[in-house]
This record gives structure tokens, sequence and C-alpha cells, in this order.
């Protein structure tokens, strides 16, 4: 029973978050300023060691 | 996002999804914005390019990164006085393709009305991120960092 | 002690003037001097040795009290008891000197390295523009003369003025000045003529280096100047006339009326509206003609625009675009309506020519309309009408419909420098919609060409005057046919007709870089053959050995070959183009897919293996085959 409490919890969180998942239609402040500093990285050359921002390594989940 | 409910079958998964997204203050829930159109990569490319010239009147203090998401000239005394026009052509220049960015973003991602918050995003970040030295507008008005 | 309440002379006066006299030495005490409308007060003279007898009152080792540039400074003075002769020497701050003459014609004031920034205890707006810089003059005054006229000449070396800001500034300033000024009931008149040599001003965001020549007349009344003709010639930008009047408390200006001749909108356009309309592409514009405009300014605020072009030409270097010479008016008045009536004589986009049209235009501040234009095109015309825009938060918005009456592709497909290609162009969009940063179109864009028709629709073009400019649309391609498709293109020899769609099609600065596209023969019957070259085009383009297997077999000796089917899709993503056959999402057991299917003697399969054939290189091997140096058209 307890396992079944627990699945049935945790599923139950796991609609709600999919619910804000699936509704975010709100902005994305921080994958906006995640965007941000990919694009200042990339403008202003602040870290030495910049490698141009590949986008490969920021997609890894990508939803389409 | 999807991703998330495909799946629901792993509780395991699910409860370390949670963590996760717990910890992270729900930066989970958000996925990335694209930013590799290439009209976005045009205009990064033009403003790379123009930054090197922009560089020293930054140090100087002559233009400063605005509240508003622009550059603004704040003291163009700064500047030896023929190059003072060219200084405001960088200007609008820069501040043209910022524009273009925050509008092409908001496109990209497909929430065209997401511009004023993506500006408003940029603008916090190019404030917080500005070297020392740098001016750039607070709550309070122009400080240097 | 002697008191003296007052001694004036046009434009100068002394008020309450006291002289204490002890023992050979004296003080003087000048309440208040006031010269035109700057006033000293508390100027103070002590003077070591004073004489005054029947010939002269002489002060000697004077040194005199007062606020700078007097301060501390050294005074001589002797003058004969009628007031009628006398000199006056005043040691300046910085190191000047002032000497004044007096004889029975008139006065002479001499100033001489007097530095401008002592001047700021007294002018305390023009202080805040921190002005330097060394100044001689000389005025003179005729006594005798009625009215009496004021003659000055002064010249200015090392002048620097900057306001806290740096918004309006000067440098390295030379410049000289001579001036006659006439007292009348309510101040003087005057006349001026400036000679500026050398420096250079910045009055944000314009910068004007020297020379310039500036002559001017006038009235000085004690608050204001009112400049009643004022000539402003600067070689190869024009002249400038104007008449207006400035408060002499705050520099600012009231009200005045300006004309502009510019003779030369080659060096008046970067210099003054590039930097004023267009900052962001002041290095990219380029002016040629000549225009006259005035303008009114109201309480120092600019209430009326005219202007008239003669032969204008406006280019931009960056996309190689001119327009013009144009002739005609732009008008435009505070807070109502603005027109443009311009008739232009033609233009040029890269190679791409255009003829002679008009536009008339009438705005206010919330929406504008502009009359139907017709602009030729070549042997077509593309037409704009109805064309209403519109303000709203975040720009202007516009309306209208376009289309394009056919443009013959042989001349077109020259023009843009593609291969001469037969046909026609034509468009239909009902509905163009412009907005801030984007263009968009319903309705289509029709080339007939190679027999068939390509129709291009949901055209939408974003900020495509920016870098970041692209394109979007949808194609579609019927009938065309192969062999004169293939003959433009010099690939070798293919008969027969294909369909094709390009779904999605995105294009970068005018470079596809999205796109789903599929191409296959179109359904009905005709004639079926492939050519051993463009055969061995099609294998170098996929990279494959196909060529060495036509070399080395029996094929080789045939000029070409029959097929049954055409199959090509190609989805172009992130600079790679997956690539796929005529059965799509089906692989040979070799893992191939079929491009063409052989049919007839003798019959030949091509079949491709590369998947994924990055798009730049595919590009690159389509210019080799095809041998002509442009960017193919894929369809």
């Amino acid at each position: 029973m307890k396992t079944v409490g627990k699945v049935a919890w945790v599923t139950g969180m796991a609609g709600v978050l999919a619910a804000c998942v699936t509704i975010n239609i709100y902005f994305p402040a921080a994958a906006a300023e995640r965007a941000a500093d990919r694009v200042i990285d990339e403008v202003w050359q602040l870290r030495k060691d910049a490698q141009p921002p590949s986008a490969g390594a920021e997609k890894t989940g990508e939803t389409q | 996002m999807n991703r998330v409910r495909g799946h629901l079958e792993k509780p395991s998964r699910i409860l370390a999804a949670l963590v996760f997204a717990l910890t992270t203050g729900l930066a989970f829930a958000q996925a990335n914005l694209d930013i590799d159109t290439p009209a976005i990569r045009a205009l990064t490319d033009a403003m790379k390019a123009r930054h090197t010239e922009l560089t020293p009147f930054y140090e100087s203090g002559a233009v400063g990164q605005a509240a508003s998401g622009n550059l603004v000239l704040r003291d163009a005394a700064q500047v030896a006085l023929p190059q003072r026009g060219r200084v405001n052509g960088l200007i609008a220049a820069e501040n043209a393709d910022r524009a273009a960015l925050y509008r092409e973003i908001a496109r990209a991602n497909n929430h065209p009305e997401w511009e004023a918050d993506i500006r408003a995003t940029f603008a916090a970040r190019f404030i917080e991120r500005a070297p020392q030295g740098w001016w750039v507008e607070g709550a309070n008005g122009w400080v240097r960092k | 002690m002697l008191g003296i309440g007052r001694i004036q002379y046009p434009g100068l006066v002394l008020d309450d003037l006291k002289i204490r006299l002890s023992e050979g030495s004296a003080t003087v005490d000048i309440g208040a001097l006031t010269l035109g409308s700057v006033s000293v007060r508390g100027l103070e003279l002590r003077c070591a040795v004073f004489e005054w007898n029947a010939e002269q009152i002489r002060c000697k080792r004077g040194s005199l009290r007062a606020p700078e540039p007097l301060s501390d400074a050294r005074a001589e003075f002797a003058m004969s008891p009628d007031g009628k002769s006398g000199q006056l020497t005043v040691g300046l701050a910085g190191g000047g000197r002032l000497a004044a003459e007096l004889v029975s014609d008139g006065l002479t004031i001499r100033i001489n390295g007097f530095d401008l920034k002592f001047l700021k205890p007294w002018l305390p707006d023009f202080a805040a523009l921190s002005p330097k810089g060394t100044v001689d003059c000389a005025l003179k005054v005729p006594v005798n003369a009625r009215p009496i006229p004021a003659e000055l000449a002064c010249t200015l070396t090392n002048g620097a003025f900057s306001s806290g800001d740096g918004r309006q500034a000067g440098e390295a300033l030379a410049l000289d000045l001579v001036a006659s000024a006439q007292p009348v009931a309510d101040g003087w008149n005057w006349k001026t003529q400036l000679d500026w040599r050398q420096g250079g001003l910045y009055v944000h965001p314009i910068y004007v280096p020297a020379p310039a020549r500036l002559a001017a007349q006038g009235v000085l009344a004690a608050d204001r100047i009112r400049v009643e003709n004022m000539d402003i010639a600067m070689a190869g930008v024009g002249v400038v006339r104007a008449r207006g009047d400035l408060s002499l408390a705050s520099f600012a200006i009231g009200d005045m009326e300006l004309a502009v001749e510019a003779e030369d909108l080659a060096v008046f356009g970067p210099r003054f509206l590039a930097p004023l309309l267009a900052p962001a592409l002041a290095d990219k514009l380029t002016f040629e003609g000549r225009a006259h405009a005035t303008a009114t300014l109201a309480m120092g605020r600019l209430t009326t625009v005219a202007a008239e072009l003669a032969g204008v030409s406006i280019g931009h270097s960056g996309f190689d675009f001119v327009l013009g010479p144009a002739n005609g008016v732009l008008s435009w008045r505070d807070g109502g309506s603005g027109s443009v009536q311009l008739d232009i004589s033609g233009g040029r986009w890269q190679a791409l020519y255009f003829g002679a049209f008009g536009i008339a235009a009438r705005a206010d501040t919330e929406s504008a309309t502009v009359e139907p234009v017709v602009i030729p095109v070549l042997d077509g015309r593309l037409r704009l009408e109805d064309l209403a825009w519109h303000r709203e938060a975040g720009g202007w918005y516009g309306e209208g419909r376009a289309a394009i009456d056919p443009i013959a592709m042989p001349r077109l497909s020259a023009a843009l420098g593609l291969p001469v290609m037969g046909g026609a162009l034509s468009a239909v969009l009902p509905r163009v919609r412009v907005r801030p940063g984007e263009i968009a179109a319903d309705g289509e864009i029709v080339i007939a060409i190679f027999d068939g028709a390509i129709a291009i629709t949901d055209l939408r073009l974003i900020e495509p005057f920016g870098v970041g400019a692209y394109a979007r649309a949808e194609m579609k391609a019927q009938g065309i046919d192969l062999g004169m498709l293939t003959d433009s293109f010099d690939f070798g020899s293919i008969t027969g007709r294909i369909d094709a769609r390009i779904h999605r099609l995105e294009l970068a600065n005018w470079r596809p870089v999205g796109f789903e596209a599929r191409v296959e023969s179109s359904p009905g019957r005709y004639r079926r053959r492939i050519s051993q070259r463009a055969v061995q085009n099609i294998g170098t383009l996929g990279g494959a050995g196909v060529v060495n297997a036509i070399q080395r077999s029996v094929l080789k000796y045939f000029d070409s070959f029959g097929y049954r089917r055409i199959g090509l899709s190609c989805v172009l993503k992130n600079g790679v183009c997956r690539m796929d056959g005529i059965e799509s999402g089906r692989a040979r057991p070799d893992g191939g897919f079929l491009i063409i299917q052989g049919g007839g003697i003798p019959a030949l399969d091509v079949v491709g293996y590369n998947r994924r054939v990055d798009w730049d290189e595919l590009i690159t091997r389509l210019g080799r085959v095809t041998a002509v140096e442009t960017a193919p058209v894929v369809e």
C-alpha cells in the first residue's frame, strides 16, 4: 500500500508539474536569461577561453 | 515538455525530475529559447563586429548600458570631437540591431508578444554582465561598475 | 572724500563712485560698473601714488580689488581734469592686459591675452559651457560722432568650449570677428563678420569642421539679440540664411526663420542629414544633388519645414541601391500634416534598373496615405495601390495592394546575373502588410518559365533592411520543361517535365537556409531521356562513384538513356540537406535510395547513397557542374 500511495503522490505531483509545463505560455524568464547570457558571451567575448556557443551543447533537451 | 508526460510510467525518473525541478526553481520546466536562427546569428555577428569599436567607449564611460536594453551616449565629452558623430552612429546601429534581435528571438520562439519581456531580460543581463569599469543604468541612475 | 553719484557713457555706466584721499595715495570705490549687459559690483582701486593737479589726475602703482578676472590686478591710470583724455591699464587674471586710451576724438580699449575661462563669474550661463581660449580685442568708440558708433575687432585662438555632457562642444577654435555697433533707442544696432578659420564644432549629433564665414546684422537689447539677417557660408556645403532672436540670459533661441541652400548634397548629406535622419546608416548612405530648405522655429521649437529637391539621389552602399535623381517638394508642419511630392527619374538595385515614377503622399502624426505608385521595371511594372499607413505603439504599420505586370524573364534573369531564362514574372498580391521589421504578402508571384509555372505564395520578409534580413515563402512549380531548364544551366540534357514543391522556404540574406523540397516527374505522357553528361553531373553532386561505374561499363557508348521517373527530396536544416528519392522513406537493400528509375533502352537507375549532404558543399558542386558563376536556382 505504501508503494501505491507513493506512486499516486508522485503521479499526482507529476500531473501538476506536467500541467505547469504544458500550459506554460508565460514568459520563460530563466530561459530568456540563459539566451541573453549566450548572446552576451558571443557578442562581448567576455570569457577568455570562450568557444563559440554551440547550439548542440545547449539543446540537449530539444523538444519537437 | 511533452517528454515529462512520456515518462509517466517510470515513477523513479519522475521523482528525480521532480527533485531536480524543485531544486532548480522549476528551471527544468522551461526549455531553452531558440537563438540559433540565421537571422539571430547575422545580428549577433554584426554586433560582435561592432563590439571592438565600441569597447573603448564603454570603458571611458562615453557609452553606457541603459535600463531600456539600449546603448546610450552618456558622456560625449569622453570622445574626441571629430569622433562624436561616429559614436552616435555606432550607438544607433547597435540599438537597431538589438531591437531586431529582441524581436527576432520572440518571433523565432513563436511568441512575438514576448518581445518586451525579452528586451527587459536582456537589459538586466547586459547591466549585470557588464565588466568592471563600464557604466550601467541602475534604479538610481548611472553607476560605474 | 569725494562722492560722485553716477557717470554714464553710452553702454558704460559707473554708479556710486567714491574717491578717498590720504597723503598722496587714494582709494577709489566703484559701487557698480555696467558695460553693456555685464555688470561688476564692488570694485576698489587703491593707488599707492595719487596725484591730482591742474594737468592731470594720476594713479600709480594701483591695485584693484574686484571679482575675477580683475581680481588683485595691477592698475594705473592718468587722466586730464576735464575728463577728455586719459589712459588706463589694468592687468587681467591669467596674464592678460586691458589698456584704455581716451583722447580728444575717442576712446580705444585694447584687451590682449585675455583667457575666456575668467568670464565665468560674470556670465554664469555661458560658464556652463566652460569656455577657454585667448582673446585679443580692440574696441574703438569715437566720442564726437553722433550717434556714437563703436567698432570692435577680436581674435580668438585656441578656443574651446563644452557642455557638461559634451553634446555641445568646440575645440581648437580660431576665429576673427569684426563688429560695429551704433546706439539706438532700445539698445545697439550691430553688424558683424566672423571668419572661422580653424577647429571643429559638435552640436549633437552633428560635427562641423572649419572653415566657415558668417555675416550678420541685428539689434542688441538689454536681454536679447535680434538677428535681422545672417548668412553662413561653408565651402562645398552652401549657405544658411537666418533671422530670429536669441536670449542673452540663457542663449536659447526664440523665434527663428532659417533657409538652407545645400549646393552639394554629397558634402551636406553625410554631414547634416545622415546623422539627423538615419544615424545607424550614416556610413552607408550616399547623397547627390542640390536642395533648398526652409524652416521656422517658434520659442525654440521647430514648427515648419519645407524642402525643394533638385536632382537628388540617395543610395545605400551596402545594398548597392540608388534612387534618383529626384525632383520635388517635401513639407512638414508641427502637429499637423506633412506631404511629399516627388518625381523620381529612376533607380537601381544592383544590376536591376527601374524607370521613372512619381510618389505623392500625405501624412499627419497618426497616419499617412500614398497615392498609387507605378514603377517601371524593365518591360514590366510594379504597382503599389491603396497604400495606407497608421501609427501604433512600436512604429508605423502599413497595408496596401501590390502587383507586378509581366516582366520578361530573359531581361530579368540577365539583370539579376542569372543564366538567361525564357518566360515572364508577374504577381498579384491583394494584401501586403508592413509592420516594424516585417513585410507580409497574401497572393502569389507567378513565374511562367520553362514552359511551366512557378508560384510563390505566403511571402514574408523579415527585417528586410537589416543585417538579419530573411524571407519565408512557399513555392510550387508545375510542368517545368527539364530540357529548357538544363539547357539554361548547362547541366547536360534531361528531357521531360517535373513538378516541385518547396515547403517552408527560408532565405537568410537571400540565401536558402531551410526548406522541405520535393521534385518529381510530372504526370502525363512525354519523352523522358537523360544525357550521359547529366547523369555524370548528378553523380558528381552526390559525390558517388556512379560515374566510374558508367565509364567502366558498356553504357559509356550511349549518349543518353531512357528513364521512367525522377524523384528527389531535400530537407534543408542547419546547413545539411537530408535527401531522399522516389520512394520516400524506403531504402533499397544496399541502403541507397532511387533518384532516377530507368526505363526504355538503354535503361539506367541513378541511386543515391549519401542521405546527408552538406548544403554549402552541394551548392559549390552545383556551381562547378553548371559552370555558371552564380548561385544556381535549385528547383
